[in-house]
């Protein structure tokens, strides 16, 4: 390489400004999209109110609370809880794809991708992915 | 060799869906299996399990959740390191 291809320390320094700046822009974006769709906190309540699961911003199981009244109904807890969780991961996958096509939709068909994880009329997965 | 990665991809893929972990309370009142990525299967609860509140028991039964989950993750994550590891051991070999 030449001098004259070589780029300038101006000319770096530029390039670093101009990426910084996109970092930024995206990391804004990101914050703003995620606040607009609360997918910082997921939280699913049973039909009956009796049982609530709450996520953490990854997704995970963060809280499991259980009414006094669900007591009662002994043998449904364990999958009924089993279920409110699914459910709740099904949220979080939907506002995080939601989030994924706004901040990349132009670059990847987040849909495609969804479809092969997300379960189908409660039934598992869409598809197997290949 | 890529022929190899392949096969080995898809045994990671194999040992996604087939990784289980179970994790049970101090007291044997909840066990919990779960897969990995908080893929929580079955929750089950045992009779001394009625004797708490239920404000008591959906902390234990969020506890026996992470601790199952989190087994599960590093069960993974150890057992796909191992099969990475071997291809690129395989790759060495060949190279030498």
């Amino acid at each position: 390489m030449s001098d004259q291809q070589r780029p300038t320390p101006d000319q770096i320094m530029a390039e670093f400004e101009r990426m910084r700046s996109e970092a930024e822009a995206t990391l804004q974006r990101y914050e703003q999209v995620s606040a607009e769709l609360g997918a910082d906190a997921v939280e699913v309540v049973s039909e009956d109110g009796l049982l609530s699961v709450r996520l953490d911003a990854n997704g995970k199981v963060d809280a499991i609370v259980i009414n006094e009244g669900a007591m009662r109904h002994r043998q449904s807890i364990g999958p009924a809880t089993v279920a409110l969780i699914r459910r709740a991961r099904d949220l979080y996958a939907l506002k995080t794809a939601e989030m994924a096509r706004r901040l990349v939709g132009d670059k990847i068909d987040v849909d495609a991708v969804l479809a092969q994880y997300l379960p189908k009329d409660g039934q598992g997965p869409g598809r197997t992915p290949r | 060799m890529y022929g190899d990665i392949h096969s080995k991809l898809a045994e990671a893929q194999r040992l996604a869906a087939e990784t289980e972990a179970e994790a049970v309370s101090e007291d044997g009142a909840v066990r919990v299996v779960a897969g990995p990525g908080g893929d929580v299967r079955i929750i089950d609860l045992r009779m001394n399990a009625f004797e708490l509140s239920g404000f008591e028991l959906g902390e234990i039964t969020t506890a026996a959740v992470k601790a199952a989950t989190d087994e599960a993750d590093r069960e993974l994550s150890e057992a796909i390191r191992r099969t990475l590891a071997d291809v690129f051991a395989a790759e060495r070999e060949e190279r030498q």
